[in-house]
């Protein structure tokens, strides 16, 4: 991953400001968490009515128990998921891309030749599901949703690669409504396993069989999925289907049990070392590395337990880890500045030396 | 180094904000795309002040873990003004994190959060020039200059603003 494709994935409002609707910027902006300045990821109200990334305040409330647009008393307690919201930003930064280009003043040709007519004529009602694969590439952090949410968004991006495979077919076939479009208005979620078929299949043997055999991934799968399996299905038959992981997460399935911070000054090394290992986290390093480390994945943990969408435990370590080697890159990159900036100093110091004389 | 960090995202973010839609009279941004942990700023002294005409440069130094933390902004070379300590450190309350309380009269509202940013710390800066804070100074030599002979004070300022300009 180079430095550059990062820096396509980081966008911020002022993007809409120069279109033909430039108070989208507000919309844009307020869907911002205020600390990190990205969509709001797991939001959560405070008493005093701000709301934060779930991640972006616990860090924070950990050295000051204080909102900090306010300034009033706040603790980790006072918070409250808000879970509207949350969906909102995630079908918002869904539909952004798209957005942006429908309001950029210049019309953009990119379209045209790339695409068959009859293509666009085809992906015309269905239009929803083209923007929705790209969600995941735009944001790295974001590709890490949990498994089932990667299964229905690979089902989708498989179906509309069979829709340009075909589409020359099509094309000589007109009478014949492409097979894919058939799929897609007429699937539904699976409610057990979570993955997308067409609705014959679900309703017929799937549903049998799913039940049948124990789900292998079961992390997330608890019991209270079935109380959904109404709605999942009453939803299939409906034409926005392939909008359903959105519209509809699958708040059953975070039975998480929350982390406690420790009192690490009652704890030995040990006992922190053995705390950690019970979370499958390394348990190298000094004490303080391991406090870090603790008190940053309490704040991942957390922070996934009030998502909508929360990710595989495993996703949280890895998280982790690349946390703490960006803290070391980033502990020797302040080093090498320290020495420049002296030599800078000692530069400025003999000019004004020199001026004084 | 790629822009992994949170503290290297948002200082991104900041940056492509002001590039776009910078204020009046500042222009800042990172000294080099590899360390966005350092900007440059060029300040332009406010209207009507004796700071008028006269353009500033300051340095940005930004923690590691910004935004929970607060920069620390210098002017390069230092300016005479009550709230710039004489090496050029500027002593203003928006860069002071909640927690301490070094002269105990700042109100918590004024002081650094994450939700502060680059642009409000130089507009701060900006207004702080047009009215120095001399209850909690900085640079006492200059208090003193300010409160009993403002004529001097002013005068000494647009003669350093001309020499800066090489006048």
């Amino acid at each position: 991953m180079n430095g550059y494709t990062d820096i396509n994935s980081i966008t911020d409002p002022t993007d809409f400001k120069s279109t033909r609707v430039p108070k989208l910027f507000e919309v844009d902006s307020l869907l911002r968490c205020h600390i990190c300045k990205e969509f709001l990821s797991s939001p959560m109200l405070t008493h005093c009515g701000h709301t934060f990334c779930s991640g972006c305040i616990r860090r924070y409330l950990l050295n000051t128990p204080k909102c900090p647009i306010c300034s009033k008393e706040l603790r980790e307690s006072n918070l409250c998921r808000n879970v509207v919201l949350e969906q909102l930003v995630i079908s918002y930064k869904g539909l952004r891309k798209e957005l942006l280009e429908k309001v950029q003043i210049q019309e953009e040709p990119k379209n045209v030749p790339q695409v068959t007519e009859s293509l666009v004529i085809e992906n015309a009602p269905v239009a929803s599901t083209t923007p929705k694969p790209e969600v995941i590439y735009l944001d790295e952090e974001d590709s890490a949703f949990d498994d089932s949410i990667d299964e229905d968004l690979t089902i989708l991006l498989e179906s509309k690669k069979r829709k340009q495979t075909v589409s020359i077919d099509s094309i000589l076939k007109r009478p014949k409504p492409p097979l894919q479009r058939k799929i897609t208005t007429e699937s539904g979620t699976c409610p057990i396993c979570s993955k997308v078929f067409p609705i014959e299949i679900l309703m017929g043997r799937h549903i049998d069989e799913c039940l049948a055999v124990p789900k292998p991934s079961s992390n997330y799968a608890s019991n209270s999925t079935y109380t959904n399996s109404h709605t999942s299905l009453g939803k299939a038959k409906s034409p926005s289907t392939e909008d359903q992981s959105y519209y509809q997460p699958k708040e059953s399935n975070t039975v998480q049990q929350k982390l406690t911070k420790l009192d690490y000054s009652s704890l030995s090394t040990t006992q922190l070392k053995s705390k950690l290992s019970k979370l499958e986290l390394p348990t190298n390093g000094t004490r303080n590395e391991l406090e870090t480390r603790y008190n940053e994945f309490l704040i991942l943990w957390n922070a996934n337990c009030d998502s909508v969408q929360p990710k595989n435990p495993k996703l949280l370590r890895s998280q982790l880890a690349k946390w703490e080697s960006a803290i070391k890159v980033k502990a020797n990159g302040t080093e090498k500045l320290g020495k420049a900036g002296w030599s800078d100093l000692i530069r400025q110091a003999r000019s004004t030396m020199k001026s004084k004389d | 180094m790629p822009p992994k960090g949170t503290a290297q995202r948002r200082l991104l973010k900041e940056y492509q904000q002001l590039t776009k839609d910078a204020p009046e009279g500042i222009v800042a941004g990172p000294v080099s795309e590899d360390n966005l942990f350092v900007w440059d700023c060029l300040l332009e002294g406010p209207e009507g002040t004796p700071y008028e005409n006269g353009v500033f440069p300051a340095r940005l130094v930004f923690p590691s873990d910004y935004p929970l933390s607060p920069p620390k902004l210098t002017f390069t070379p230092a300016i005479l003004h009550p709230n710039i300590y004489a090496n050029g450190e500027v002593c203003i309350s928006i860069l002071h994190p909640p927690g301490e309380d070094p002269n105990q009269y700042e109100r918590a509202e004024e002081r650094w959060s994450p939700v502060q940013n680059v642009e409000k710390i130089l507009l701060s800066v900006m207004s702080m020039l047009s009215e120095p804070n001399v209850e909690s100074g900085a640079n006492i030599d200059a208090c003193k200059l300010w409160r009993d002979d403002r004529k001097a004070f002013e005068e000494q300022v647009r003669s350093d603003v001309r020499k800066s300009l090489g006048l």
